[in-house]
């Protein structure tokens, strides 16, 4: 066995199946070497599970958004959503009541913080799990007598003599009613809560449960079921149940359908109100009477699909109509099971069909990609959870007054601002024609150099989903000027925020040179009134292009640009205040107006050496740049060439040295070392190899970050130096690469 | 609001998921988004969701809050077109957590666990941190990940030897 092999690494981490385990145990005794693979990777997992966890500990949520949570949890169910077999099946319960044994015996379980008791109460579970979906239908043939009964019968209703436990798990007891009914007060001291009826000897009769515990049923049954205690009822293999009645108006009770089984039917005059939980399995609701119970008025009427493989199908019966519960929902799907009409019906507060939110999408049920129809429902769900917490007129805004000045201090009419954002939910997209005119982000000043703009008190984010109207809120902000003659000007650093000294704190990472400790806070201080937003006198950057000749290069386009992420590590977003201008036929050039801070150059062509304020040429591109306090005018030369001429070739090999063709090789190619922004970053260059193997690229830097290189049928390779850039680059020359299989 | 009797009060069902999940949930989505304040808000609006979705099987939740939690965080990546490095300084430390020097030999390490990780695929990284501190199964974080369950396990054999040869002291196997 290879000792590279991931199976020894799944072996060590304890992730095969018994039978891969043995087989691969088998192996480890006449292999030293693979053995001794799998005692170094078991303790190097241990010491990185040891690291993983005692990372700095991250923020726990806050007491208030955990509250929110809890909340919700509370407000949109009623029931205990906790797997409702494991109420059935779970060992030692005693004598409280199964709902309160589930959240006692949960935490203590999955609080373990070890990772081998954690899966201890994972097999545990799978074990239960195991249980519930292998049960076949109890015979009584198999039935003991002598088992102690945990419910106290009622005798008298009882009329057939078979009230037994089912030997296969004594804790399932079976009862037959044998064409009377049966009304099982399932007693407040059981341990037990399965019930399990055969249902052929009880058609037309009623069958009544008192107390926590479920009742399951098997094959058809008829009668009615009143039910009074949660938990209650699953509607069993394949079988039909109608005439549900649980609970009353003051404790309504679920109804749960779990089990694998493909199909339940809910037939008949069902009034439970409770609220249906479908965990698995198919749920079919059939007959005139075919509903899912529960008021639309009340929070109760739940169906709730949990597990992707839980569904509610529409009856063949024409014109059958779900009504529709007051929330349909969870990650299985609602399905129709032939061309019969499906209606979707949303009522009103008159009881009338309407819909006021919300879309109904229909498609074939072909069109539907798996997970499409659970996407959308989160969706919406979300979607409907965040109008009602933020109503659209309760938003709340803060206004701000800005003014514009001169370079000699007087208020300027006419000039155009536009906000620029830089974090959080700032950022804009200044390409998307929303914003470009949008009355939040673009202004021109009055007659006494003057606008006011709006800053919300919430995250744009979520405005902007409900009232698609993009919308400064919490974030990071910049007011931009342009204004013909001067470099423009940048207001403050713009600080819109929730809370308050946290977020002030906060800040001191943030800072660049464009913020230099000066803020307004807008929701803490009261920001000065107006915020003056100074337009100044900028410099002048001029210089020549030339070839590697030393021939001017006419009609070189260079551009200046300010970014004001320039030192923070997103780089990019806030790009402005642009200037550009063509090199004469001398080649050279001249842009005046730049705005006297750190500023971007480009130029068209491959820019490859540079020379600075006059000073010695490099080979290399420096267009990061970054005037003195009294500097005028910055001369910047340049050399630029029309086709990269750096050159990375090499031939990529199998491991028995045979040309492998086609094989992708991508270099990530840099401008600067270390990279400064994302883009950079992530810029890549790539060849295929021909069928010799070989592959060649001429790029436009020699800051090579690394390599990758894949082809069918064999693994991929990678090699790269450190993201923080403390490596070397990879020079030009070749690159030979091995792939194995 | 009408409650049945029989279901205890004041607990709620999403307490001991809180309890289990809040941590890792934070530590995941802040490995993604760069920033724990933001990641608090990701793993706030997963369990919001959880707390309207209700009924999930138990062996279905982890793989469930993880995909709905990283889905969340890379949306908000995506809106945000930011890639920032942790900030440690942005992390509070309460008072029953380890004292300044021992805090500092934590950080020193998991400094040192970061840099390492810098050196893997972003592919590695992530499984890796599912498998060792979120201690997922190898098919827990292929549903999460959408990635095949041998291809997950391909990543963290990968991931492991990578961060073996890097790491800086020789292992010391017991055995």
């Amino acid at each position: 066995m290879n000792i590279d092999d991931p199976k020894l690494t799944a072996y060590a981490l304890g992730e095969l199946s018994a039978e891969e385990r043995h087989a691969i145990e088998r192996e480890l005794q006449n292999n030293p070497e693979a053995r001794s693979f799998v005692e170094e990777t078991a303790a190097f997992a241990g010491l990185l599970s040891k690291e993983f966890h005692e990372e700095i500990p991250p923020l726990e949520l806050a007491a208030t958004q955990r509250a929110e949570i809890v909340n919700e949890a509370v407000t949109s169910r009623k029931v205990l959503p906790f797997p409702l077999r494991r109420i059935a099946w779970a060992a030692g319960i005693g004598a409280v009541a199964a709902a309160l044994a589930i959240v006692a015996a949960l935490p203590s379980a999955i609080r373990s913080s070890d990772r081998k008791g954690l899966a201890r109460y994972e097999e545990n579970e799978k074990a239960i799990v195991a249980m519930t979906t292998s049960d076949g239908i109890p015979t009584l043939a198999q039935s003991k007598a002598e088992t102690a009964n945990p419910f106290a019968v009622a005798a008298d209703k009882l009329a057939m003599a078979p009230v037994v436990p089912a030997t296969a798990a004594p804790d399932k007891p079976t009862y037959s009613a044998g064409g009377k009914d049966l009304d099982v007060p399932v007693s407040a001291t059981a341990t037990q809560s399965l019930l399990a009826l055969d249902s052929s000897s009880a058609s037309g009769h009623s069958m009544s449960k008192a107390g926590n515990g479920m009742l399951k049923e098997v094959n058809s049954y008829t009668g009615e079921t009143k039910t009074t205690a949660s938990n209650t009822v699953v509607a069993g293999v394949p079988g039909s149940m109608d005439k549900i009645i649980s609970g009353d108006a003051a404790a309504p009770v679920p109804i749960a359908k779990i089990g694998t089984d493909k199909l339940a039917v809910l037939n008949g005059r069902n009034t439970y109100t409770g609220g249906t939980i479908i965990t698995s399995g198919s749920l079919v609701i059939t007959g005139e009477n075919a509903n899912l119970p529960g008021s639309p008025n009340t929070a109760s009427g739940i169906v709730t699909l949990g597990g992707a493989r839980g569904t509610v199908a529409s009856s063949p019966a024409p014109d059958a109509t779900p009504a529709p519960p007051k929330t349909l929902g969870g990650s299985g799907g609602l399905a129709q099971a032939d061309d019969s009409t499906l209606k979707l019906l949303r009522r009103n507060a008159n009881n009338e069909p309407s819909i006021s939110d919300g879309v109904i999408i229909a498609k074939n049920r072909e069109d539907t990609p798996p997970g499409a129809a659970q996407a959308l429902d989160q969706e919406k769900t979300r979607s409907r959870a965040l109008k009602a917490a933020f109503p659209a007129d309760k938003w709340r805004f803060r206004e701000v007054v800005f003014e514009v000045h001169d370079p000699d201090g007087k208020p300027t009419p006419g000039v155009k601002v536009f906000l620029m954002g830089v974090e959080r939910d700032g950022i804009r997209d200044l390409d998307d024609d929303t914003n470009s005119n949008n009355k939040n982000w673009n202004f021109v000043t009055d007659a006494k150099g003057r606008f006011t703009a709006r800053f919300g008190d919430f995250r744009s984010y979520d405005y902007e989903e409900v009232t698609h109207d993009p919308m400064p809120g919490y974030g990071g902000f910049y007011m931009v000027a342009e204004y013909p003659g001067t470099a423009g000007g940048v207001s403050p650093y713009l600080k819109n925020v929730e809370k308050t000294e946290d977020q002030l704190l906060s800040l001191s990472g943030e800072l660049n040179e464009w913020q230099k400790g000066e803020f307004a806070l807008l929701n803490v201080a009261k920001p000065p009134v107006p915020v003056v937003i100074q337009l100044k006198r900028g410099i002048t950057v001029t210089g020549s292009v030339r070839d590697l000749e030393g021939r001017p290069v006419a009609n070189c386009q260079i551009g200046t640009m300010h970014d004001l992420h320039a030192t923070s590590h997103t780089g990019f977003g806030g790009q402005m205040l642009p200037a550009r201008t063509d090199t004469d036929a001398n080649g050279n050039y001249r842009i005046e107006h730049v705005y006297p801070n750190r500023f971007d150059m480009d130029a068209s062509g491959v820019w490859i050496k540079t020379r600075v304020r006059g000073g010695p040429w490099q080979e290399k591109r420096i267009d990061d740049l970054t005037p003195g306090s009294k500097e005028k005018e910055i001369r910047v030369d340049l050399v630029v060439v029309k086709k990269p001429p750096y050159h990375y070739f090499g031939k990529v090999t199998d491991a028995q040295g045979q040309p492998v063709p086609n094989a992708e090789v991508t270099l990530g190619v840099s401008r600067h070392w270390p990279s400064r922004t994302y883009g950079d970053n992530h810029h890549f260059e790539n060849a295929t190899t021909d069928a010799k193997g070989e592959y060649e690229l001429y790029v436009e830097s020699r800051l090579v970050r690394g390599f990758t290189v894949e082809a069918p049928g064999f693994k991929r390779e990678t090699q790269w130096v450190l993201d923080d850039y403390s490596g070397t680059p990879y020079k030009p020359g070749f690159y030979d690469f091995q792939l194995s299989k | 609001m009408v409650r049945s009797s029989a279901v205890p009060s004041p607990m709620s069902w999403i307490e001991p998921i809180l309890e289990r999940y809040e941590r890792p949930l934070i530590q995941y989505a802040a490995s993604i988004m760069g920033d724990p304040e933001t990641a608090r808000d990701v793993v706030q609006d997963t369990f919001l969701r959880l707390a309207q979705q209700g009924a999930l099987a138990s062996e279905r939740l982890a793989p469930w809050l993880f995909t709905v939690c990283r889905n969340r965080a890379l949306d908000i990546k995506r809106k945000e077109n930011r890639v920032i490095a942790m900030n440690e300084e942005h992390h509070e430390v309460k008072s029953e957590e380890p004292g300044p020097a021992a805090r500092l030999e934590i950080k020193e390490k998991t400094h040192c666990l970061n840099q390492l990780l810098q050196r893997l695929p972003e592919n590695q990284r992530e499984v890796l941190r599912l498998r060792f501190q979120c201690d997922l199964s190898y098919r827990e974080i292929s549903e999460i990940t959408q990635l095949g369950e041998g291809n997950v396990g391909f990543l963290i054999h990968t991931g492991i030897k990578t961060l073996r040869q890097l790491w800086p002291q020789p292992l010391e196997v017991t055995k």
